[in-house]
């Protein structure tokens, strides 16, 4: 199986002393991959260490084999993300926004920009001014932007933000859509987990900056828990044993 | 390359899209047309004997380079970086498959477009509003300026370029913008009270392009002046792109 994204003992110190510390992972092609915690425990900060966005102290990562930290270009030229809020530029439309991500994909079909809007129902309104947009509308253009270039590897960062029960469970089912027809691999940070569960087919808990646990969510659950109750009991051990150290 | 071509098309176009943009176009293209009519009225008033068809480019040049064009290039580079990092949408283009340092040299060439579309277009319209206007014909004023516009180029790059330094030290632009206007103010008024100021300030070379006009400055005034102005420029580039490069989104 093919490892499209690599995380290696990556380090992240703040001055308020937070951060991530020893952060390894990887995901392989195909993967949906849940990165489970909560607020504050540090998944966005590694999500942006991997799209190059901050600089980590230590630690390296690779995607689809290309260190980002040396082969920038390379490394992000079949990834799309959605990371932290969907913001857009408000004085254009919602095309606008789109053609200028567009124009950094050599062999991107023309038509590609209808095909993403009509994926995540903003067709109707892709003239309009994204300052006009409701934060469900803005949340569903920062997908089709992600999904835009076709990528291989697609970063969600809390991507159920601001939309609906119908909203959500569109974007669950872009999810997995993409996942069977497409084989796109998911690397997707959210809290919540009831949401995380019925999707991912393997899961990252952090907490507290450190990444406490990984693996098949299948095998994981084999004690008859929900995933919200594994990983709750995954951090109250956390939780204990740095009490007793 | 292709990343850095298209992140300058999309620089351009997202420039073309804000309404600052517009209406400074719109000034370029007003501010010469009513110049040469009130300056008209003012010669049959007065019979005063104004060369105001050749004249005209050089005044408008004179009038911009001094103020206005400065202060558009510095609200661009403003929006273009601190803007944009208040707005958080500079991270829309820094997780696409192109470098920090091309997105930076996309968002500065962007700057520099622009800054020569303004001075062609104002060439253009203070040179046509003057002949049309005025009805004179192309004397050696006009002669100058064909030489004064592309010359001061170079000054509006330095000074654009130094407020896309400036711009990054904050993160809102407001904060931006004022400081800019303190320093441009400070730079101009300074030299009347320490003269030796103005041979070290970049904003005393903003009137650079009279060197050029007339019978001219020497050769040597020229060279010194050009390299002057290009340290200036190499300098301010480095020291953007280091923070730029540097900068946690």
């Amino acid at each position: 199986m093919d490892t499209l994204l690599e995380v290696q003992d990556v380090t992240k110190r703040y001055s308020n002393g937070r951060g991530v510390r020893n952060v390894s992972f990887d995901v392989m092609k195909g993967d949906i991959f849940g990165f489970i915690g909560p607020n504050g425990a540090g998944k966005t900060t590694v999500l942006k260490i991997i799209l190059g966005l901050i600089r980590p102290d230590e630690g390296n990562v690779r995607i689809f084999g290309h260190p980002v930290a040396e082969a920038f270009e390379q490394a992000m030229n079949r990834v799309g993300c959605l990371i932290e809020t969907a913001d857009a530029y408000e004085y254009m439309s919602a095309y606008d926004n789109l053609k200028l991500s567009a124009r950094f994909y050599l062999d991107l079909p023309k038509t590609r920009m209808d095909q993403v809007l009509e994926q995540v129902g903003l067709a109707p309104y892709k003239h309009e001014r994204v300052s006009g947009y409701s934060l469900g509308m803005k949340q569903r253009l920062g997908l089709a932007s992600a999904l835009l270039s076709n990528p291989g590897l697609v970063l969600l960062d809390e991507p159920a933000n601001g939309l609906d029960i119908e909203g959500m469970a569109d974007v669950r089912n872009t999810i997995l859509r993409l996942s069977k027809e497409q084989g796109v691999t998911f690397l997707i940070a959210s809290h919540l987990m009831h949401d995380l569960g019925m999707i991912a087919n393997k899961i990252g808990i952090m907490h507290n900056g450190n990444l406490i646990r990984t693996g098949n969510v299948d095998e994981l659950l084999q004690g008859g828990n929900t995933l919200e109750q594994f990983v709750l009991a995954q951090i109250q051990e956390e939780k204990d044993a740095k009490q007793h150290a | 390359m292709h990343s850095l071509k298209a992140n300058t098309i999309n620089e351009i176009e997202k420039i073309w899209h804000r309404r600052k943009t517009k209406v400074f176009l719109l000034l370029t293209l007003l501010i010469p047309v009513i110049s040469t009519l009130l300056l008209s009225l003012l010669k049959n008033k007065t019979s005063i004997v104004w060369g105001l068809g050749g004249d005209l480019p050089m005044l408008m040049l004179n009038l911009f380079t001094f103020f206005l064009l400065p202060m558009m290039l510095s609200v661009t580079a403003v929006d273009s970086f601190s803007g944009e990092a208040a707005a958080r949408t500079m991270k829309l283009v820094l997780v696409r498959p192109i470098t920090r340092a091309k997105a930076f040299a996309a968002k500065v060439l962007a700057l520099m477009v622009y800054a020569a579309i303004y001075l062609a277009m104002l060439w253009i319209v203070s040179s046509v509003s003057g002949w049309a206007i005025a009805g004179e014909g192309l004397t050696g004023g006009f002669a100058d300026s064909v030489k004064a516009y592309p010359a001061a180029f170079l000054p509006m790059a330095a000074i654009g370029l130094l407020s896309v330094f400036i711009a990054q030290c904050f993160r809102n632009g407001s904060g931006a913008l004022t400081t800019i206007v303190f320093v441009y103010a400070a730079a101009k008024l300074l030299p009347l009270i320490w003269p030796q100021v103005s041979a070290w300030s970049v904003f005393s070379y903003s009137d650079w392009h009279v060197l050029w006009t007339g019978s001219g400055a020497s050769a040597g005034k020229l060279f010194s002046s050009f390299f002057f102005l290009l340290a200036y420029i190499i300098m301010a580039y480095t020291a953007g792109l280091l923070l730029f490069e540097r900068k946690q989104w």
